[in-house]
């Protein structure tokens, strides 16, 4: 058999080549793709089926900018903001518990990632039982005599959206979680003997040699808190659909396309979303440069 | 940053997967449209529908297996989509929708030229057929309902006799008094459920307009009316008193967690007076408790029209329709005919056949002895018929469409935020008076 010979630089180029081209081909193809053809609608009338539509120029952004319905929903992700502090502060403590010496450590550790693997409508359901009237919270606060404590915990406007956001620190904690521990684990331990040998307690590692050395990684988290809850949409959508003032601006988006039959309006407001996103990890390049 | 950069590869490569995954499954589904019809004059089509429940149960099969004893060279394949009306959108934007298919509900009248067959002309037709208002255009009908359905109430009488009521209430207030007198004798009973999470059911109250109304022209009014939420209008009748249940507490405690499944076996076992719903609702809840059939009935909305008589509306289900793609639109017409014509397929779903003349089923019997009439709505004008759907939409109120305007109301009614009925009701005639000015313009 005669073998097709190639030389070593060009058998590298082609691995490099076949390796490359078909994420690249489905990332054009499932990613930018859809972008594009989402900025087209967005400047049309589209209702969704029908084969043609009418250009309407920058109608739809004007639309979604000005009429507060569209933009006020924004109010919902303050919620998920805010917990999103909760969920930096509780994961961060257990990443650097879990990094000193601690018994069962990885299975501590796999408790504490686990949610972050189930799938967001099994959280949505499982989340939905454990609030609804008679549930499972209402059974163990009756069980702990806190009776006068049970509210309606998705029915109650004041505390619906408190309720979702839990959920979401739940399921979330499990990632910040781990980066943590893993930009506390890249700490050199030698700096941990040495603190040791001058007698810090642990508190005193904490404040002075974990929180200087990840300072970047949690303000990343930030970040990613920002646009998550920025685009918070499966818990809510499972558990209410939106209903009774819990709808986010992905939910809003949603209805406006699939119920009300506005595909253009609604890829507009996709863009806008997509435009503050953007802004916001522009910003967090910018600032984490400046600190190098 | 690599660390951001590894978790962006690990997601890459998962996409990459689940679009292989994808891509094979759209191969699947290839050849459904594809003309098969071979030498001896055999022919396959594709019929796509909502009823997984027949799929799964060997309903479906029962019934080519029948059909295919009058027609044996017609062979049928049957796909059922769970979120039907979700999904065969985005599948109307290809050829590729089946030969034979629903049409979904919120399709505007201008556009059904561009996805269907004509069936015939809608005057013909309806010297035989039932419920073709709606699915017609310049005259032309696109679909014939697969069965017409009363909307309107279904009630368990027992819990109204449990709390001394014998007969179903006639007025709005009469209602809500008897929903409190059964609030009172007996608390452990949800005298009105809305099934507010379900996300499809509170949409039963709008189409209650043509019951209450008495008028067939109710919704073509509707949508040349600027202020049409004003008190003592139909509408404001019907959301008044979805207003009024929720804030009196006759509702569930806590609508947001409503489940409809658990409902249907609630209301069968007396836990639940009152639901609005559609009559194809009725075998459903009486096959849970068939001991209690007798008291399950369906009443339509409390209220008397104009004329002094009680209206009850049936329109029509889904319609069937024939993709205007198909390879294969005779015998898909043959299908569709023999479904209609001959099939039980409109009684075995509580519903009342679209051809004219067939027999009403037991649950709306009662009604019309009652002396209740039963009241179809007229077609829009021609040149009108899209002009209710696009102010609708336009004006995002969801009149028969979704369920977010009317959770409001709920929530209003609840006390869950300071919204008042009548600022809502003035809210709705702005909008829906900006609407129809837009729609007017284009």
């Amino acid at each position: 058999m005669h073998k097709i010979k190639l030389s070593q630089k060009s058998e590298k180029r082609l691995i490099i080549f076949l390796f490359t081209v078909i994420p690249l081909s489905l990332l054009l193809l499932f990613s930018y793709y859809p972008l594009i053809k989402m900025f087209q609608y967005s400047l049309t009338d589209w209702n969704g089926i029908r084969p043609n539509a009418n250009f309407v120029g920058i109608e739809n952004y004007q639309t979604v900018l000005t009429n507060p319905k569209y933009f006020s929903v924004f109010k919902t992700s303050l919620y998920y903001f805010i917990a999103t502090f909760f969920q930096i502060g509780v994961a961060l403590m257990f990443a650097t518990l879990l990094s000193f010496k601690v018994k069962f450590a990885n299975f501590w550790k796999g408790v504490l990632f686990f949610p972050y693997l189930l799938n967001g409508v099994a959280i949505g359901f499982i989340f939905l039982y454990f609030y609804k009237g008679g549930g499972t919270l209402d059974t163990v606060l009756s069980f702990l005599g806190l009776d006068s404590q049970i509210r309606l915990w998705l029915g109650d406007r004041s505390i619906n959206n408190i309720s979702l956001a839990a959920t979401a620190v739940w399921r979330y904690t499990g990632f910040n979680f781990l980066i943590f521990l893993g930009a506390i684990q890249s700490v050199n331990p030698e700096v941990y003997e040495a603190a040791d040998i001058d007698g810090a307690s642990q508190l005193d590692k904490f404040r002075y040699i974990i929180i200087p050395s990840i300072r970047k990684i949690i303000f990343l988290n930030i970040i990613l808190g920002i646009s998550g809850s920025l685009s918070a949409f499966d818990i809510p959508y499972i558990m209410t659909g939106g209903s009774n003032g819990t709808a986010t601006f992905v939910i809003q988006t949603i209805t406006t396309a699939f119920k009300y039959n506005k595909t253009g309006l609604a890829s507009a407001m996709g863009i806008i979303l997509l435009v503050i996103v953007v802004a916001v990890t522009v910003i967090q390049r910018l600032a984490i440069r400046e600190e190098r | 940053m690599k660390r951001k950069s590894i978790f962006s590869k690990v997601g890459l490569t998962s996409l990459a997967i689940v679009s292989i995954l994808t891509l094979a499954a759209c191969g699947g589904k290839e050849s459904d449209s594809k003309a098969s019809g071979d030498k001896e004059g055999n022919e396959t089509i594709t019929f796509i529908n909502h009823k997984t429940d027949w799929e799964s149960n060997g309903k479906w099969d029962e019934y080519i297996t029948e059909f295919n004893k009058d027609y044996p060279n017609i062979k049928v394949e049957i796909e059922t989509i769970p979120d039907y009306a979700g999904q065969i959108k985005t599948r109307m934007n290809t050829e590729q929708y089946g030969d034979l298919l629903m049409i979904p509900g919120d399709i505007v009248p201008k556009d059904f030229e561009l996805f269907f067959e004509p069936l015939g002309e809608t005057k013909e037709l309806e010297k035989t057929y039932m419920g073709l208002n709606d699915r017609s255009f310049e005259g032309v009908q696109y679909g014939i309902p697969t069965q017409m359905n009363a909307t309107g109430m279904v009630v368990n009488m027992q819990v109204f006799k449990d709390a001394g009521i014998n007969e179903f209430p006639k007025t709005p207030e009469d209602f809500i008094v008897a929903l409190e007198t059964i609030k009172k004798e007996t608390p452990d009973v949800t005298p009105l459920y809305t099934n507010y999470a379900a996300g499809w059911t509170l949409s039963n109250w709008d189409f209650l307009r043509t019951g209450v109304s008495g008028d067939p022209d109710v919704a073509i009014k509707l949508a040349q009316d600027t202020a049409p939420f004003e008190k003592g209008d139909t509408m404001y009748t019907i959301y008044d008193t979805l207003y009024q249940v929720a804030n009196k507490n006759l509702i569930e405690a806590d609508p947001t967690t409503t489940d409809w499944e658990q409902s249907k076996v609630d209301m069968a076992n007396g836990k639940i007076g009152v639901m609005v719903l559609g009559s194809w609702a009725i075998p459903q809840i009486q096959e849970i408790v068939p001991e209690n059939t007798e008291n399950i009935t369906f009443q339509t909305f409390p209220a008397i029209a104009k004329d002094g008589k009680q209206y009850m509306g049936i329109a029509g289900d889904y319609n069937l329709a024939i993709n205007k793609n198909s390879k294969h639109k005779e015998s898909s017409r043959t299908f569709l005919d023999w479904l209609i014509n001959e099939s039980d397929y409109a009684i075995e779903n509580g519903g009342l056949s679209a051809v004219i003349g067939g027999e009403y089923p037991t649950a709306l019997q009662a009604s019309q002895e009652a002396g209740v009439v039963l009241l179809e709505e007229n077609q829009a004008p021609e040149g009108k018929e899209s002009l209710f759907p696009e102010v609708n939409n336009m004006s995002e109120l969801g009149i028969g469409s979704t369920d977010l305007e009317k959770q409001r109301i709920i929530d209003a009614g609840k006390g869950n935020t300071d919204e008042k009925f009548e600022d809502i009701m003035k809210e709705f005639n702005i909008r829906w008076a900006e609407a129809i000015e837009t729609v007017g313009n284009n």
